[in-house]
């Protein structure tokens, strides 16, 4: 039916990542307070005025960016709405928190992006058919279409999307629009062969969704007890120093709470310009308690001693389109199992070069971690 | 021209900033002239605000400018005379392709303005024949006919697309006998 292809076509293109808009509104401000100047002076037929307001619009679009600022609202009116900020958490502080739930959350994973965060908690057995995923967005990040049939979130290439299909509106979730989401797939939501899900606007142009394998009345519940920006930050049992510049910004950060278990994955890196795909130069480091001995080193394998530790440097030659790299693994050092992974070329640094000389070990001691695993 | 009037107007811009700009991207299927476009449009909101912040419908008012700013363009051959290059402009990159939205995208972008908005307006902004008539600034009957001239035009187009599609495969090939999408 080309009716309804072309609502897919147009919705689908609506949804696409935009490029950082060049539109000015102090600028519209300028040229429009102008304009209507002209009106109330009754000069605005003229056609040599006119042709000088069409120049003026041609010229400030372009150059008027560079001045573009947020108004600032009085004092008797809400704040303004944010113009949606494209990179708005902080991946090392994950924004949300639910303080309810319907069974003990004993284990947490954590998916901590600076666009969106993802938390799955679940129960003490691990048979446990009971679960919560909760995925919430930065502002801008999640579209709803015009049909209010579809809420698109996140970006493929960021490993943030979310596709959803909205079957009706939900009771709203302290005050704010809500609705019951039948379907859905991506990376920040999960295959629910059964279960709940609802998806709500929880402050303007930002989007979170909840989705428990209980009743309706539990997800609602869940999602009514989400706390933003007020949580603790994660602490990390490994410091870095001392990084190349291009290492500095912390795209995603993985993390499992499990009580003693505590495990964390950092990939550090930074966009290209587009953000239509991953830092091609990242360095991942995976961190946690050692659970076992590993797999023995093998193939493109050597093991060597550094700063006194053994460890195991490898190199993953290119396979089925994944860039090759380097790792470095080592199974104990001061009580830290640890994995650094680096693309084998245009990179600063090698695995072994940031084991030497970037980072500090902690210990497994959680007392002794940090909040700041980059300085 | 007060203060007051400023800022609502700066708030209600920033807000409806992403929307605008989606709209206008499906207009022009190119984000540099759909942020020109924007940028135009806001600027006439303003001039106009009393009357836009006033209306039952703001959000559809001031669509309706960008709308109306769009074909104005377009009519007095402004994109025209400020092109520089004959090469296609740079589309909206579809989020998921097929090759069937592909050729789609590529009928609509070839489509007259005025059939363009009429499609945009009832097909992505959801209006009937009565509003979008309001927002185009013609009659319905005109829409009417601006509409099913569209269609038969993409019909038509994806019809021959797919023939040709299915010609070049020849028998054999792995790509031969492929379904028309939207045939």
């Amino acid at each position: 039916m080309l009716e309804s292809d072309l609502r897919t076509l147009f919705e689908r293109q609506a949804a696409t990542e935009p490029p950082p808009a060049p539109i000015s509104i102090p600028a519209a401000l300028r040229i429009g307070r102008r304009r209507l100047r002209r009106r109330r002076a009754g000069t605005l037929g003229s056609p040599v005025l006119a042709a000088v307001a069409v120049a003026a619009v041609l010229l400030a679009g372009p150059f008027a960016s560079s001045h573009a600022g947020r108004p600032r609202p009085p004092a008797n009116r809400p704040a303004a709405p944010p113009a949606a900020p494209r990179w708005h958490f902080n991946p090392l502080v994950p924004y949300a928190a639910a303080d309810w739930s319907p069974y003990r959350v004993t284990t947490v994973l954590g998916y901590s992006f600076p666009t969106a965060l993802r938390l799955i908690d679940l129960p003490a057995s691990a048979s446990s058919n009971y679960w919560t995923s909760i995925a919430v967005y930065a502002a801008g990040q999640c579209f709803l279409a015009a049909s209010h049939q579809h809420l698109w979130c996140g970006s493929v290439a960021a490993s943030t999307s979310a596709v959803l299909n909205v079957s009706g509106p939900a009771p709203d979730v302290r005050g704010h629009v809500a609705y019951w989401i039948q379907g859905a797939h991506g990376d920040l939501t999960p295959d629910i062969p059964s279960g709940e899900m609802v998806a709500f606007e929880y402050g303007p142009n930002r989007w979170a969704m909840v989705i428990n394998t209980g009743t309706p009345a539990d997800v609602l519940r869940i999602a009514a007890s989400l706390r933003y920006g007020q949580t603790s930050p994660l602490r990390f049992p490994i410091r870095l120093t001392s990084l190349p510049s291009s290492w500095r910004e912390v795209q995603e950060v993985d993390f499992t709470e499990s009580g003693s278990q505590q495990d964390r994955a950092l990939v550090l890196g930074r966009y290209p310009a587009s953000r239509t795909s991953l830092p091609p130069d990242s360095l991942t480091l995976n961190v946690g308690i050692p659970t076992g001995s590993g797999l023995p080193c093998t193939r493109n394998c050597r093991v060597t001693l550094i700063n006194g530790y053994s460890v195991e440097l490898m190199n993953v030659p290119a396979y089925r389109g994944l860039a090759a790299f380097s790792r470095l693994t080592t199974g104990n050092a001061d009580g830290l199992a640890l994995e650094i992974d680096i693309p084998a070329s245009g990179v600063p640094l090698s695995p072994a070069e940031v084991f030497a000389h970037h980072l500090i070990l902690l210990g497994p001691d959680p007392a002794d971690w940090t909040t700041k695993p980059i300085s | 021209m007060s203060a007051a009037r400023d800022v609502e107007f700066a708030e209600y811009v920033a807000f409806r900033l992403p929307a605008l700009r989606r709209l206008a991207v499906l207009l022009c299927q190119d984000w540099q002239r759909a942020d020109d476009l924007v940028q135009q449009a806001i600027i006439k909101v303003y001039v106009h605000w009393a009357k836009a912040s006033g209306a039952d419908n703001t959000d559809a008012y001031v669509n309706a400018i960008l709308v109306r700013e769009f074909l104005h363009e377009r009519r007095s051959g402004w994109t025209r005379r400020v092109s520089v290059t004959d090469q296609l402009p740079e589309s909206a990159i579809l989020a998921v392709d097929t090759d069937g939205l592909m050729d789609l995208q590529v009928a609509v972008t070839a489509l007259p303005p005025r059939q363009r908005a009429a499609l945009v307006l009832r097909f992505y902004c959801d209006l009937n024949v009565d509003q979008t008539a309001a927002a185009l600034g013609c009659s319905t009957g005109t829409v009417k006919s601006q509409t099913a001239k569209a269609l038969a035009t993409l019909r038509s187009r994806l019809a021959a697309d797919a023939t040709i599609s299915t010609k070049a495969s020849g028998p054999g090939r792995p790509d031969a006998g492929r379904t028309p999408h939207h045939a």
